[in-house]
């Protein structure tokens, strides 16, 4: 995973340049978007772990099944990536990618995790909340897990604000351990 | 049904209370790989150095490789209950141990947690485990002695407070044995003391913490074990957490000694946590940083002066000095000192204290060579009795290994050479002490200034331990005045001087051996 990480960054910067030049984020993101979900397909997976088959023909292959959905730059990184056996790393080259464009355009995406369903007032207070706190645009996706009893969870990057009745009788119970 | 002591209602019940959960905003990453209590981290972007991560079940790692996409850490305990994909949490705070008069008499783990079932500690102050020394103008020359009660050491090579004076010898030559009295010796002095146990068999400790009981040295005693069987991580940070235990002296105007028994094997720990951290191996396979791992830990054993410590309890003490004194000690594999880890100790420390297995096995004990045992700053420190008196056992010492090699011809030598060799076969004999048998400087005073005024030279060689026991019994019965005026001043004079020859004379006519 980490190594994953150090392999795909240097793709997604390339990636990002030419599509910050081209003005084509949104182009380049569905792109790798459908490319990773093409690659984390099991039986897709499997073919390009399959020994059998050419470096060259997995990429044709991948190009193939996204037909013209791809123009010709898109394609010339499947074949690059192809060439160097680093398709597989795809989803981290997209998750990489919408980092790099979420920095640039100030914005951070923050997942909540709530006991309950929130109301619309809720999240617009937490979205405000949080973008002083974190001093940029925040959009929020919210989930519900009833495991949490009470409270939310916060997450935005490596960034965790648990306020869930969970944790906290979680660190009670190691406190009286004690 | 067994309870333990803080299951009682009203306990739990205020502990509930006032327990306060703080929502606060932490970095979260996952273990990515989990080998030999060495973790991987995806995430925690911002770590810092040494910080401590809190992983699941109340166990906690300390940060020591902070790379681009992860964070190498070494798990400080036990690791079986972790599994690849936990969560790992910044706790944004460097690696701390209580500290404070309540660790006194107590045995600690490298954590300060204790180990010898005497219940918590209620310790109010935590400090951080690797501090930077006291700088250059924080410092004060080192003037005051440390008694170590063996005559070998505080007449030949003396340590001052504040002083690092290693201890090196191979295994079994009474590394530990030396140590340990300078620890009963300091019973009645003031000085604190750490006891730092690295990579030592269980048994060792329980037997050493049994003997300082005995002794009633471990009401002034810190303990601090990370044994054989503690991981490698514990062993590395314990010299450290002592370190910052004596601090807490040093820098309220008191004196601590502190001993790291061995700085070897933290050396090992450091090495296979290198290893295992992948950072590229040197010289023995140690890490590139394996000079500075023991250089910071040694410099902080230090004199602070009045003002540092003024400065430091914010005008509480006044006046007052504070020392970490240290005694190292390293294990040289047959007499090896040319190994990498024992000359860079040598080099960082004021002097060394040097025992070797030849001179144990042949009855000499403590096992000091007194050539190559020296100390470079403990000589400002000396009692002036012991600096005036030893002078002379160090010299006739060095004459007598000069001339041992023509001990043979005997017979042929001259009249002088011969008195030589035997006064220095008598020093020998005089230098030779019982473990946990400290003496006091007037004691000492008393057996150096025998040996220097010749009242040895017609005492049979085999005869002096037990003549030095029966003149010191009758020193201490019959002038326990003039016994407790050298150890209340440490002065030496004409007056003394001859108080002192006439005692050994007196004995001499009535005293039995």
């Amino acid at each position: 995973m980490t190594d994953f990480t150090t392999a795909a960054r240097p793709y997604a910067n390339a990636v990002y340049d030419i599509a910050n030049q081209a003005s084509a984020l949104d182009s380049w993101g569905d792109a790798l978007t459908n490319l990773s979900t093409v690659v984390s397909d099991v039986q897709m997976s499997e073919l390009l772990n399959n020994p059998e088959m050419g470096k060259q023909q997995k990429g044709d292959m991948l190009i193939q099944v996204l037909g013209d959905k791809l123009d010709e730059q898109q394609q010339n990184l499947v074949r690059l990536m192809a060439e160097n056996g680093r398709l597989s790393i795809m989803p981290d080259v997209r998750d990489q990618f919408e980092v790099a464009r979420a920095k640039a355009e100030n914005k951070v995406e923050a997942e909540v995790v709530s006991a309950f369903e929130l109301t619309t007032q809720q999240t617009d207070e937490l979205v405000n909340t949080l973008k002083n706190k974190l001093g940029c645009d925040v959009t929020l996706t919210t989930t519900v897990d009833e495991s949490l009893i009470g409270g939310v969870v916060i997450k935005a990057g490596d960034t965790i604000i648990d306020a869930s009745m969970k944790s906290q009788l979680d660190s009670l119970a190691l406190s009286l351990g004690r | 049904m067994q309870l333990n002591p803080s299951e009682i209602s009203e306990l739990i019940k205020s502990r509930i209370e006032n327990f306060e959960q703080k929502v606060e905003a932490r970095t979260e990453g996952t273990i990515v790989s989990l080998m030999d209590g060495i973790i991987r981290i995806h995430g925690l972007a911002d770590a810092m150095q040494g910080e401590m991560i809190e992983l699941p079940g109340d166990t906690f790692a300390m940060a020591l490789n902070l790379e681009r996409d992860s964070v190498g850490a070494v798990v400080l305990g036990s690791y079986g209950h972790l599994t690849e994909g936990d969560t790992a949490k910044c706790t944004g705070r460097i690696l701390e141990v209580p500290i404070g008069n309540e660790m006194l008499g107590r045995v600690v783990d490298a954590l300060g947690m204790p180990i010898d079932g005497k219940g918590p500690i209620d310790a109010k102050l935590t400090a951080p485990i690797e501090k930077i020394a006291p700088g250059v103008i924080e410092r004060k020359s080192v003037d005051q002695p440390v008694q170590t009660g063996l005559k070998a050491i505080d007449a030949m090579v003396p340590v001052g407070r504040g002083q690092r004076e290693l201890i090196i010898g191979d295994r079994q030559t009474g590394k530990t044995a030396v140590a340990i009295d300078a620890i009963i010796n300091q019973a009645n002095t003031g000085v604190k003391c750490i006891y730092v146990a690295i990579g030592q068999k269980a048994s060792t400790v329980a037997n050493i913490v049994r003997k300082l009981e005995e002794h009633g040295a471990m009401e002034h005693t810190t303990i601090v074990a990370a044994g054989a069987s503690e991981s490698a991580a514990m062993q590395f940070i314990a010299p450290y957490s002592g370190c910052t235990m004596g601090e807490y002296f040093r820098d309220r105007g008191q004196d601590a000694l502190i001993i790291y028994d061995d700085l070897t094997k933290q050396a090992w720990a450091y090495r296979q946590v290198s290893l295992l951290l992948r950072r590229p191996p040197g010289r023995e396979a140690y890490p590139g940083d394996v000079f500075y791992l023991h250089s910071r830990l040694l410099e902080r054993a230090s004199r602070v002066n009045a003002e540092y410590v003024e400065e430091f309890t914010k005008g509480e003490v006044k006046g007052k000095t504070g020392s970490l004194t240290a005694l190292p000690i390293i294990e040289t594999q047959d007499g090896d000192v040319s190994a990498f880890v024992p000359t860079n100790v040598i080099s960082i420390t004021d002097g060394q204290i040097f025992l070797e297995t030849d001179l144990f096995n042949s009855g000499i004990r403590p096992a000091i060579n007194a050539g190559l045992s020296v100390s470079r700053v403990g000589g400002a420190a000396q009692t002036t009795i012991i600096k005036k008196l030893g002078g002379g056992v160090r010299l006739a010492l060095a004459q007598y290994r000069e001339l041992a090699a023509f001990a043979q011809f005997a017979s042929d030598l001259d009249d002088a050479t011969r008195a030589q060799l035997e006064l220095g076969e008598r020093v020998t004999e005089l230098m030779k002490q019982a473990q946990y048998s400290p003496l006091s400087i007037a004691e000492m005073g008393f057996s150096l200034f025998a040996a220097n005024e010749g009242f040895l030279n017609d005492v049979d060689v085999k005869k002096v331990v037990e003549y030095e026991a029966a003149m010191l019994a009758y020193m201490k019965s019959n002038k326990a005045d003039l016994i407790a005026q050298i150890n209340e001043t440490g002065d030496y004079n004409d007056e003394i001087a001859a108080a002192m020859k006439s005692a050994l004379e007196d004995f001499k006519a009535n005293g039995v051996y």
